[in-house]
Order: structure tokens, then C-alpha cells, then sequence
């Protein structure tokens, strides 16, 4: 029996929409609604979707970085919240958390203060959880700075001396300075060209092996989860649909939206003939989302049923999750 | 064969900067049939946005100029033209999509009000005419509503439907040429198919001409009959796609095909190519590619080889084909 990192339980997290000359709350941006999953010691458990579909936000609020809603969230054995309970961590145990877990953004650019040069910045969290002595932190971010590929003289450098690729491997290398145990990847090779995507999922492939890490990593590029991911779990609208191993979900993609995505990935080669459902329309507000079936407005294969019924999640095969009145 | 319609000749584009002349774009030929579409792909920084650029003769000022080369265009050359007989032809000739089409629209004027601006510089055409052409311009583009959307804004309307909106303007005087600058880079797969599936279609209904350019190997795959691979100013490989797919001859093309994942197992190493594409004003001596090159021989570190036809519509930069039968 493999053990859980990391369990999401009946995920919530709302925005609230203020209007009006008092500013009240006239309702609500469902962006995460009702997320459950469990994340293996040692996978990579990827999250798909469109934009807007609540990949992101689920990331920051189970490293509690967004106040939930709803839900609770249990990593390594320890509740970091339970809302319905009213459980949350203090201060203190929250800085110890953080040590655990981290995130890489998408964007290296905007994530890497401009004024602070590389030690600093990879030696800032060292700092603060009193791992290193200031003396320390240079060597110590040189030695994450090799570990990153990059070379170790950099360290004086500013992020602006650098090319995007080399940003996410300074964000990398940030990111395992506490040696977490669990990294969350909010699209980081999204902003990257295509030759420099395949060396940073390199990278990160390598640290995986070599530090034992677990990652969750949000994309929403199904090529790059393909290749990258153990188990996979697709978004629309805030909600799962479908949620399978990596090789399940691609060889026999059950949810009429899994298919779509799947059917909208460009050719692989121009002599390859593919089967186009092409979706019509765009994704609907999360403020204001379809009653029943959250995809029914989209989906080819909409029933009556779809309309008014929230279809439930079921398991059709072990380990295979699909949220939809077809099974 | 059909006639090219755009021809560009040794084309060199530079820009002014602190640091003296940098050469953008150094040498391109490239040549463009009635009805094709051809793909410009390369990583960021190669000068496939400075190539459609100096096309449009839209180069940022007064930085960039073209120092030399012709762009024909349809037997007129575009370099010698004076600025009111350029403006003659920009949107109404040749147009040019953007990559992303927040920026590109203009948010405090009507969707409307921004297509009709295009059909009255380049066609005399009466109010309600207008209004008409404007509504069938973006029924055509597959827009449900569309006389509400004429009157609506750009902020009212999601990404997918704008790329549709840029995409009306950009054919509404019927182009030859259409310039499609990583046209679905900023949308969502499902949206991008859609984008795509619209492009193929309306471009075989007018006739029109593409050069698409985009760094995804997967929207050519899908779109292009010719693809030109660029690195760092240079047409490294131009061939037809399905040569490129099957057999490319380039390390860089290859490179860039091992680096897609799409089709690579779970499991299996990621070929990728090493370091990164070196700034202008650090290009290195001989061939721009050798310093990442696997297949580099010492020839490649002094002498810049030459774009060479190696098989009948096939050809490529590098000296691993000059002296050997292919």
C-alpha cells in the first residue's frame, strides 16, 4: 500500500464579487468547487485544464496560500486545515510547513525580485528558517546553483542577467533550498521555448530521482503531462472530471471533455489523420456556471439528464475517476 | 507552377542600439506561392517577428531599418515604396494578425468601429454597406451574434472570440497575403484547434496566402505546406513539412523535433539541445549554430555555411550536406 503525501478533501475556494454602492457581495467566482484527490509519496500528479478552469488556485490553496472555503487538506499525516472544523495551523507551525512544500510560477520574470541578486534570493528562506549562517549562504547557493545546472559563479548576478530558462532554474533551485518534500509546479516551463522546456523538464526530472521529491504539476499542455506525469487529473470550471494514471487517461480517455482536450492537441505529424471534436464556444463564467452537468453546454454527447443532475464521481476501473452520467 | 507572390531577397534587417549596428535578421530568402501556407518556426529571439515586421515595413522607429535586400511582392518592390502607397497596401493587401488580440484591439472603440476603420481607408463603400460587410465579415469568422458583437467591446469578448474579431478584420478587404504572427499562441488548446480549423478553411475559400509564424511544431504540423526553420537571422532548413517531419537534415530541426514531447514515451530521455540561443551582439564565429551543435566539426567553427539545395525543394545550411551526394 503506497502512502499519501497529500490529501485534498471537498476543496472549496470562492472569490467573492463585490457590487453595488455598498460594495456588498453579490456572489460568487466558484473558482475551486468541491475538489477531492490524493497525491502518492514519490509521484508526479499532474492537473489539467483550460485557463480559468481553477488549476492554479487549487495549487495555492493547498499550500495555503489562499484562505479556503471549504474543505480540508492533509499533508504527511498532519491536517494543515480543516474549515469545517475549524482547524488551522498557528504561525509557527505554518513556517514549518512551509519548509515542506513549495511552488515554482509560471512566469520566472515576475517571480524573482529584480533587486535582490542570486545568493540572496536563493539564500533568503535558508536565512529565515535559521538553516544556514549568512556566512554559509553563498556556498550553500552555489552548491543549489550546480545542482540547477547552472554555474556556480552566478551567484552575484541579477535575475535580469538572465534568460527565462535560466530564471526557472534560479526559481528551481529557490524552491529546493529548504529541501521540501513536495513541490507544486504552477506551469513553470509554460513561458519557455520548446528546446528550453525539454531541459527544464529534464531538470526537474533529475532532482525528482535524486531528492525523492513529490510534484504536482499544473499544466495545460496534455503532451508535457503525458510525458511527465504518474496520475493525472483533469479540471473544467473548478470541478474534476476526470481523474486516472497518466496511461489510463490517455489510452481511454472516458469524459466526453478528457476527449476533446485530447482531440485538440495539435498533430504530432503532418501525415497523421486525426478525429476532430472540435468544442464550440468558450469556457462559461465561473461566476455563473451551468446548472446540472457543469459541460453539458459544451459537450457532444449531452443528455436530458445533463441538464439538472450534478452527475457524481465514480470509479470504473481501479484507480480510473470520471464524473459523468454516460457511466 | 504557381507564381511567387512574395519573393524577399538577401533581406537584412538591423537596429540601431548603444552597443553599434546588430543585425537581426541577416541574409533571408524566402519565397512565398499563390494560395501556399508557409511556416516560419524557430525559438524566441531568431527574428521571425522582425521578418513579418519588415514586410509590413512596421519596423519599431527609428531603431530598426532595413539595410538591405528586396521584398517583391506580387512583381512591386515593397523597399522603395513611399509611405502613403505602403498604407495603400497594408490591410488591404497584405494584413497581419497579432499574438495577442487584447493588445492589437483598441478598447475604447467598438468592435464595429474598428472593422469599418479598415474598410474606410481601402474601399469606398456606403454607411449601410458597411454596417452589412462589417456584420457578414464576422458571421463569416464563425461569431454567434453577430450584430450584437459589432456594437460590443473589446473587453466584452473572450480571447478566443477576439482572435476571431482580428482574424474579420484582417480578411475584410480580401488580402492576398495574410501575415499570422503566432496567431494561437496566447488561447487555450480547444480555442486554438477552433482558430486553426477557421484559418485552413477561409484561406481555401479566398485563396488567400499564409506565412504563419509560431514556435509550435504542432500548428505546422497541422497547417503549413512549406515550413523555413530560423536561428538567430538565418534560415537554417526550408523544405515541405512533411520532409521536415520525416527527414530533417539541420541538428537545430532535428533538436527542436526530439525536444516536442507529444510523442515521446513515459520513460524515455528527453533529447534536448544544450545551452541556449546566444544574443546578438555574442553571435559566435563560423556557423550561429555550433556551439550547441552535437554534430559539429571543426569546419562549422570558422566558416558560415551556405543555404544549399541538397535535394529538389530541400534545402539546408550546414556543411554536414555540402560535400556529400544526397
Amino acid at each position: 500500500m503506497t502512502e499519501y503525501i497529500l490529501e485534498a478533501n471537498n476543496l472549496k475556494k470562492y472569490f467573492p464579487i463585490f457590487g453595488g454602492v455598498f460594495s456588498r457581495v453579490e456572489g460568487y467566482v466558484k473558482a475551486v468547487d468541491d475538489v477531492t484527490f490524493k497525491i502518492r509519496k514519490g509521484e508526479t500528479f499532474g492537473l489539467v485544464g483550460e485557463s480559468g478552469c481553477g488549476k492554479s488556485t487549487t495549487g495555492r490553496t493547498i499550500l495555503n496560500l489562499l484562505k479556503p472555503t471549504g474543505g480540508s487538506v492533509t499533508f504527511n499525516g498532519k491536517v494543515i486545515f480543516d474549515v469545517e472544523n475549524k482547524h488551522t495551523l498557528n504561525k509557527k507551525e505554518t513556517r514549518a510547513l512551509r519548509r515542506n512544500m513549495q511552488i515554482i510560477f509560471q512566469d520566472p520574470g515576475s517571480c524573482l525580485d529584480p533587486r535582490m541578486n542570486v545568493a540572496s534570493l536563493i539564500g533568503e528562506g535558508l536565512l529565515e528558517h535559521g538553516l544556514a549562517k549568512k556566512r554559509e549562504i553563498m556556498d550553500k547557493a552555489v552548491e543549489l546553483l550546480e545542482l540547477c545546472g547552472l554555474r556556480g559563479e552566478c551567484v552575484h548576478r541579477y535575475p535580469h542577467e538572465f534568460s527565462g530558462g535560466q530564471r526557472q532554474r534560479i526559481a528551481i533551485a529557490r524552491a529546493l533550498a529548504l529541501a521540501p518534500k513536495f513541490i507544486v509546479g504552477d506551469e513553470p516551463i509554460a513561458a519557455l521555448d520548446v528546446s528550453i522546456q525539454a531541459q527544464v523538464l529534464t531538470l526537474m526530472q533529475e532532482l525528482k530521482e535524486k531528492l525523492g521529491l513529490t510534484y504536482m504539476f499544473i499544466s495545460h499542455d496534455l503532451g508535457v503531462v503525458k510525458y511527465f506525469c504518474d496520475s493525472t487529473c483533469v479540471m473544467y470550471l473548478g470541478s474534476i472530471v476526470e481523474q486516472a494514471s497518466s496511461e489510463r487517461l490517455f489510452s481511454n480517455p472516458l469524459h466526453p471533455y478528457t476527449k476533446c482536450l485530447l482531440a485538440a492537441i495539435p498533430k504530432s505529424n503532418p501525415r497523421e489523420t486525426k478525429e476532430r471534436i472540435i468544442l464550440s464556444g468558450d469556457v462559461p463564467s465561473p461566476a455563473d456556471p451551468p446548472k446540472g452537468c457543469k459541460f453539458h453546454t459544451r459537450c457532444p454527447q449531452a443528455k436530458d439528464i445533463c441538464k439538472d443532475t450534478v452527475p457524481l464521481m465514480k470509479e470504473i476501473a481501479t484507480d480510473h475517476h470520471v464524473c459523468c452520467h454516460l457511466y | 507552377m504557381p507564381e511567387a507572390l512574395l519573393e524577399i531577397q538577401d533581406l537584412v534587417t538591423s537596429f540601431k542600439t548603444t552597443s553599434g549596428l546588430q543585425r537581426v535578421l541577416d541574409g533571408i530568402n524566402l519565397s512565398l506561392r499563390r494560395g501556399e501556407i508557409l511556416g516560419l518556426v524557430g525559438e524566441s529571439g531568431c527574428g521571425k517577428s522582425i521578418t513579418s515586421l519588415s514586410i509590413m515595413r512596421l519596423l519599431p522607429q527609428p531603431y530598426g531599418f532595413i539595410e538591405n535586400g528586396k521584398i517583391l511582392f506580387n512583381d512591386k518592390e515593397l523597399t522603395d515604396l513611399s509611405i502613403p502607397e505602403m498604407e495603400s497596401i497594408r490591410g488591404n493587401e497584405i494584413s497581419m494578425i497579432f499574438q495577442e488580440p487584447m493588445t492589437a484591439l483598441n478598447p475604447v472603440f467598438t468592435i464595429g468601429n474598428q472593422i469599418e476603420e479598415v474598410l474606410d481607408i481601402h474601399q469606398d463603400l456606403k454607411k449601410r454597406d458597411k454596417k452589412e460587410k462589417c456584420i457578414e465579415m464576422l458571421k463569416l469568422v464563425g461569431l454567434p451574434r453577430a450584430k450584437d458583437v459589432y456594437n460590443e467591446y473589446p473587453h466584452q469578448l473572450s480571447g478566443g472570440m477576439r482572435q476571431r474579431v482580428m482574424i474579420a478584420m484582417a480578411l475584410s478587404c480580401e488580402p492576398r497575403l495574410l501575415i499570422a504572427d503566432e496567431p494561437t499562441t496566447a488561447l487555450d488548446v480547444t480555442v486554438q484547434i477552433q482558430i486553426l480549423e477557421l484559418m485552413k478553411s477561409l484561406q481555401k475559400d479566398m485563396n488567400t496566402s499564409i506565412l504563419l509564424i509560431t514556435h509550435d511544431l504542432g500548428v505546422i504540423a497541422e497547417m503549413c505546406d512549406r515550413v523555413a526553420v530560423m536561428y538567430l537571422g538565418k534560415i537554417v532548413e526550408e523544405t515541405t513539412t512533411v520532409n521536415i517531419f520525416d527527414n530533417p537534415l539541420h541538428p537545430y530541426s532535428q533538436g527542436l523535433l526530439n525536444s516536442r514531447l507529444g510523442n515521446i514515451q513515459k520513460g524515455e530521455k528527453l533529447i534536448c539541445i544544450p545551452g541556449m540561443v546566444p544574443t546578438l551582439s555574442d553571435k559566435p564565429q563560423g556557423c550561429f549554430f555550433s556551439p550547441r551543435c552535437s554534430k559539429c566539426i571543426d569546419r562549422c567553427k570558422t566558416d558560415m555555411p551556405e543555404l544549399n539545395e541538397v535535394k529538389p525543394g530541400h534545402k539546408v545550411r550546414c556543411w554536414l550536406y555540402v560535400d556529400e551526394d544526397y
